[in-house]
């Protein structure tokens, strides 16, 4: 049984293929600005690193923003979901899961078999994503992967950044800049506010163990080392956090074939 | 026959701009908690002021951004002298916002009459002595409008045709799960309720109810309930319940579900029954017990086999957002599935409930 689950997400993009039970190849790439062209893109990417063809898939499910424009698809399932399920095939006992995407972020709490139970969201402002991740990088004119490490480097209390809004941050970091606060301290506050911000959303849904990561900032490890600390907890991050929801898709697509 | 109440709302001025012609006189409610029955007892016809989605009614407010947007889009509607006809309003005090904007259009001498229903925010047997006393002062204010005297007798008599109107949309309600209509026709029937002469509608609910045929098909979808108040937002909700395989089997807006079921008593004084009926037996946000709020949710989910039951807010409605907060413990203590959504009333707001809705249905599955 081959399937397929495909995440067009605001920032990037991921396909997974199953064969039956197993995860067989995936791929990751940047969403481009026509989200059916990058669905099929994630797809032909994903399918190089095997010898499986497009016709040989029996079920493709879609998620993520992009998921009702992708032409392959056989159905639509939110991220929510795919997530939650994704999250527990990488860790059965997971019952609380961070999405932390491009452009939202997402508190999930699932039962033992992965199904959704209770969710938070918070989409309202780019703020704690990746996306305001990507604006300070290019503010601070360094690499996006190394804003965790270098956070880590500061060590002691970090000057106070906004944490809803993105536009304000932005402004707040600039003058931070002109102040000659070294740019290590500012990576450092930056990862304190998203955490400060997500902690808050954790909380209002509740943390139940195990407590799984997933989304590009998962990736932070100035992130996740704060929020570990802030809500005093062990989070696990699945080997690539990315591919969660298109994992997701695909095991639902599987779920969806069996029952035809 | 859902054409005709479809009509019945989206004409709705029009029609009103007819019976002001024909001589009637017209009196607007703001919002549920204005006894239509005092109104209609004095020789006037009630409607209400319902929201209409356009972002120009929101600017044209001139109101700060964070205030109920029933507020700002009704006083939008009324600069732009969409209510021409109506000779006076009532506005009944449920939230903050609702009692200062009335402030402002007395100010502006927007209407030619405009009354205050100072309704209380408690139910005690005080609460409902004062409200009687302010009901009846509000008769003497309508009297001064139509010149016809509201008596006891004309009052009981406005109370049953209202009675009537609340036991047809009651046999609606429990006909409804056996039958195909849609919850959006159910929004279209309940509506025109609001804007059209009680007498009209209960005619056209007979009609309705004598050729309503029930069927045997089992609708497989996940069945919801909705808790809302803008007409338009909930709407919105109801298709996109649908389009992911759920249905709206029950709901509270506003005079709906809650107004169909709860009949003012026909015994003793008509006012005090009044009194007594609005403060107790219309379970709105903003006024009622909390707990027989929430309650009354509980028992309407059951009643209709709801699974799960979508509270949509209105951004910065205070009755409905301030109450979640209480209502919410008691769901979680019940384990009564639900999603809370707040969203403006644009469809780019609507737009982004969708993956939210869309969750919460498939967690139900």
């Amino acid at each position: 049984m081959i399937t397929c689950g495909i995440d067009v997400g605001s920032l990037s993009a991921e396909a997974a293929i199953f064969v039956d039970r197993n995860l067989e190849a995936y791929s990751l790439i940047r969403t481009g600005p026509d989200s059916a062209e990058t669905a099929l893109s994630a797809l032909k990417v994903a399918l190089e690193k095997t010898a499986i063809l497009q016709q040989d898939i029996e079920f493709t499910v879609a998620t993520g923003y992009g998921r009702v424009i992708v032409p392959f698809a056989d159905r639509n399932i939110s991220e929510i979901s795919c997530h939650a399920k994704g999250a527990h095939y990488f860790h059965p006992s997971v019952r609380t899961i961070l999405d932390m995407g491009g452009q939202d972020c997402k508190a999930i709490r699932c039962d033992e078999n992965g199904k959704v139970t209770s969710f938070i969201m918070n989409d309202k402002c780019a703020a704690g994503t990746g996306r305001a991740m990507e604006v300070m990088a290019s503010l601070l004119q360094i690499q996006l992967e190394e804003i965790g490490v270098r956070s880590l480097e500061f060590d002691g209390n970090p000057v106070k950044i906004s944490n809803t809004c993105v536009i304000f941050a932005k402004s707040e970091v600039l003058s931070l800049m002109r102040e000659g606060v070294p740019i290590n301290e500012i990576l450092a506050g930056l990862c304190d506010s998203v955490a400060e911000r997500v902690k808050a959303l954790l909380q209002r849904l509740g943390i139940e163990d195990d407590f799984v990561i997933s989304g590009g900032i998962s990736k932070n490890s100035g992130v996740v080392k704060r929020l570990e600390q802030k809500l005093d907890v062990c989070a696990h991050i699945p080997e690539e956090p990315q591919i969660v929801g298109a994992v997701g898709s695909a095991l639902f697509a599987r779920d969806l074939l069996n029952r035809q | 026959m859902i054409s005709e109440f479809k009509e019945r709302i989206e004409k709705r001025h029009e029609r009103s701009r007819e019976l002001k012609k024909d001589g009637k006189k017209i009196v607007a409610c703001f919002y549920g908690l204005v006894p239509k029955e005092l109104i209609h007892a004095a020789g006037i016809i009630p409607i209400q002021l319902i929201e209409e989605r356009n972002p120009q009614y929101e600017e044209k407010s001139e109101l700060l951004p964070y205030l109920c947007g029933m507020s700002k889009n009704l006083t939008g509607q009324i600069y732009g002298k969409v209510f021409d006809y109506v000779d006076g309003v009532m506005v009944g005090t449920v939230c903050d916002t609702n009692r200062h904007v009335f402030d402002i259009w007395a100010h502006r001498k927007l209407f030619p009459h405009l009354f205050l229903v100072r309704a209380p925010s408690t139910a005690s047997d005080a609460a409902v002595i004062y409200y009687t006393n302010e009901l009846k002062r509000l008769a003497g204010e309508l009297e001064k409008i139509s010149g016809k005297k509201v008596t006891e007798d004309s009052l009981r008599e406005s109370i049953a045709l209202y009675n009537e109107n609340r036991d047809l949309f009651g046999q609606f309600y429990d006909l409804r799960p056996k039958t195909d209509i849609s919850a959006e026709d159910a929004v279209y029937i309940f509506s025109s309720g609001l804007v059209t002469p009680v007498e009209e509608h209960n005619d056209m609910m007979q009609r309705f109810l004598s050729t309503l045929a029930t069927t045997s098909q089992a609708n497989n979808n996940i069945k919801l309930m909705l808790c809302a108040v803008n007409l338009n937002m909930a709407i919105d909700v109801i298709r996109m319940s649908e389009k992911y395989g759920a249905s709206v089997v029950t709901d509270d807006l506003p005079h709906n579900a809650r107004y169909g079921s709860n009949k003012i008593d026909m015994i003793g004084d008509p006012f005090e029954a009044l009194a007594r009926g609005y403060l107790r037996k219309v379970p709105a946000p903003g006024i009622y017990s909390f707990e027989e709020r929430a309650t009354d949710i509980r028992d309407r989910m059951a009643k209709a086999k709801a699974k799960g039951m979508i509270y949509l807010i209105q951004l910065y409605c205070d009755a409905y957002a301030i109450e979640y907060a209480i209502l919410k413990e008691r769901f979680d203590k019940w384990n009564l599935t639900h999603l809370r959504l707040e969203a403006e009333d644009t469809p780019s707001s609507i737009e982004q409930l969708n993956v939210r809705l869309q969750s919460f249905v498939e967690s139900l599955l």
